[in-house]
């Protein structure tokens, strides 16, 4: 019996370690965290945003484009569970024609049905000394400024082109507008769904557009007090422009 | 023999430690700075990431003085911050590159570390956010920071200087910081009043002494807002300068209709270097605003009710005058350590 038993013991050792071999790959089926690449495009309808592109707003004034940039933060993104992933401390400066990304590592694996951001940041960063920041940080002084340096603080969003601000709107593009907007009233939470697989084995990518075609929706840039400079403190006007910055972003 | 061994171990270890001890050309050392108070002074609060020390308040005042951190190089902050005048300026409204023109008179520099908020409007915190203002502001420097930092960083000097105040290479934290250092040390408290409040009684004429008495009366309620050992509280007021003010002041940052056309109460030591006065430079001279509130001033909604005729006769007045004569800091302005 002891002969046969230690004549059988290799071969024992070798179907247990067999078995525990095909026992990981078992449970090797439940994937491990991914990695996801978030990027966002500033866009004008269907395309990139053209700086010298004349564009018409809802009552056909003439305006262009020539800056649209703005701070996202607190990026989350929400599993068919309704648990949330968030990235925080990430805070992107997305810029037209470049490429704005944000890289999430460690993502547990499975299924997620929305994302959820910030434009602008949150209350503690807002309040913080941008030059205590790198010089690469989103959070340092930037060229042209996204801080404000007389109130503080940083510009969640900023705006700024031409516009014909004529009577009869057939004039030329010559008023420059300046739509800033910041203060902590003012950080604009965006929520969209998503159809997103992650896992180890998958190369997971979220591409996010904000087209800047909805910006002006009910805004007048050449009406009566609409024409303003840092309008946060225009509380009608920086409320509509708010609402269409959050309504500006989708998942392609 | 043995004993003659280990003396000379020991001593072949001491020059050792001595010569690594020893700093190079380099690594030159920094040393802090005592910022001695006046008598009757509190403490004052420095922040953390900025204490106090010879090259930071050096390299603060290099960088104060030096024009390169205006865009066109035609413009520093003592351009608009004139020592002769405490260190505010002798027009209503200052010049900023190319001659352009903001809204606000230049206002004076000292006793900065105990402000709690920079600016009439009060909109920045710190005196190192402070310095991002001036130099970005299109109507004074109108200089992209990150072009000034590195316009700045070029200079060997600035270079060599940060990396002894602050052990990093000069850049956006160097540049706030050593001029909110620099700005610390501009500690204004050597007045004829603060000898007379210090027991010299003879420091104030009489007159004076009459002026203080009625600057602190119920009657004419200065010292309601022009209070403590800075002659201010810091709040926000309006007083009738104007029924319509074309600068709301703290609304501008608060957007609230009560802070409408309300700006910071400044100290008024040195009060009497730093004509042209109010928020916007618009009353010319000390008689003129003693003028101005002895008036009772326009009719603003906000005005503060302590803002109303006070009937004051002309010695009054002029003991007033006096006293606020007697706030004057000669020390401060001719102080060597303050001077490019």
């Amino acid at each position: 019996m002891n002969k046969f038993f230690n004549s059988i013991a290799p071969l024992i050792l070798l179907v247990s370690l067999l078995f525990s071999v095909t026992s990981c790959d078992k449970e090797d089926d439940q994937e491990g965290p991914g990695d996801v690449e978030v990027t966002f495009s500033n866009k004008y309808a269907c395309c990139a945003i053209n700086h010298s592109d004349v564009h018409q707003n809802y009552n056909g004034r003439s305006y262009t484009i020539a800056l649209s940039q703005y701070y996202i933060s607190d990026l989350t993104l929400i599993d068919h569970d309704g648990a949330e992933v968030p990235f925080t401390g990430q805070y992107l400066l997305v810029k037209s024609g470049t490429e704005n990304k944000l890289q999430l590592s460690n993502l547990p694996a499975g299924h997620y049905h929305q994302i959820k951001f910030n434009v602008g940041v949150d209350s503690v960063a807002n309040h913080a000394d941008p030059s205590t920041y790198g010089a690469t940080n989103a959070l340092a002084p930037q060229t042209p400024s996204m801080h404000w340096s007389w109130n503080s603080g940083y510009i969640f969003f900023r705006m700024e082109g031409l516009v014909d601000t004529t009577a009869t709107k057939n004039g030329t593009l010559d008023f420059p507008y300046f739509y800033h907007l910041g203060t902590d009233a003012y950080l604009m939470p965006v929520v969209l769904d998503l159809d997103l697989e992650v896992g180890d084995s998958k190369d997971a990518v979220v591409k996010v557009n904000m087209d800047a075609s909805t910006l002006l929706t009910n805004i007048d840039l050449g009406g009566v007090d609409e024409g303003g400079h840092s309008i946060s403190g225009n509380a009608d006007l920086a409320g509509r422009f708010s609402t269409n910055i959050k309504n500006s972003f989708s998942v392609e | 023999m043995l004993n003659g061994k280990i003396m000379f171990c020991v001593g072949f270890c001491l020059v050792l430690l001595a010569s690594s001890c020893k700093p190079d050309d380099s690594e030159q050392l920094d040393s802090p700075y005592n910022l001695v108070l006046p008598a009757g002074f509190p403490p004052m609060s420095i922040p953390a990431d900025n204490q106090l020390t010879e090259v930071r308040i050096e390299l603060g005042k290099m960088l104060f003085f030096d024009k390169a951190l205006s865009r066109d190089s035609s413009v520093s902050c003592g351009s608009c911050h004139l020592q002769s005048h405490a260190f505010s300026d002798v027009v209503n409204i200052s010049s900023g590159i190319e001659g352009r023109k903001g809204m606000r008179n230049s206002p004076p520099l000292f006793n900065l570390g105990y402000h709690p908020y920079f600016f009439f409007d009060g909109g920045v915190p710190t005196l190192e956010l402070q310095v991002l203002a001036p130099v970005q502001d299109v109507n004074e420097m109108d200089h992209e920071f990150p072009f000034a930092v590195q316009r700045l960083a070029q200079n060997p000097t600035y270079q060599k200087m940060a990396q002894i105040a602050y052990k990093r290479d000069f850049d956006a934290f160097v540049l706030t910081r050593a001029i909110g250092a620099f700005e610390r040390t501009l500690v204004s408290g050597n007045s004829a009043y603060d000898k007379y409040n210090n027991g010299i009684t003879s420091a104030l004429n009489e007159s004076a002494k009459r002026g203080l008495a009625l600057f602190t009366s119920e009657r004419l309620s200065c010292s309601g807002c022009h209070s403590g050992f800075n002659f201010t509280n810091y709040s926000f007021q309006n007083n009738g300068l104007y029924v319509q003010y074309p600068d709301s002041g703290r609304m501008r940052v608060t957007t609230l209709p009560e802070d409408r056309d309300k700006f910071k109460v400044p100290s008024l030591r040195n009060i009497a270097l730093t004509a042209p006065y109010m928020h916007d430079g618009s009353i010319a001279t000390l008689p003129d605003v003693v003028e101005h509130y002895d008036n009772g001033g326009a009719a603003n909604p906000n005005k503060d009710p302590r803002i109303k005729p006070l009937t004051l006769t002309s010695q009054e007045k002029s003991d007033l005058l006096e006293f606020l004569y007697s706030l004057t800091d000669n020390d401060f302005i001719t102080n060597p350590d303050y001077a490019p």
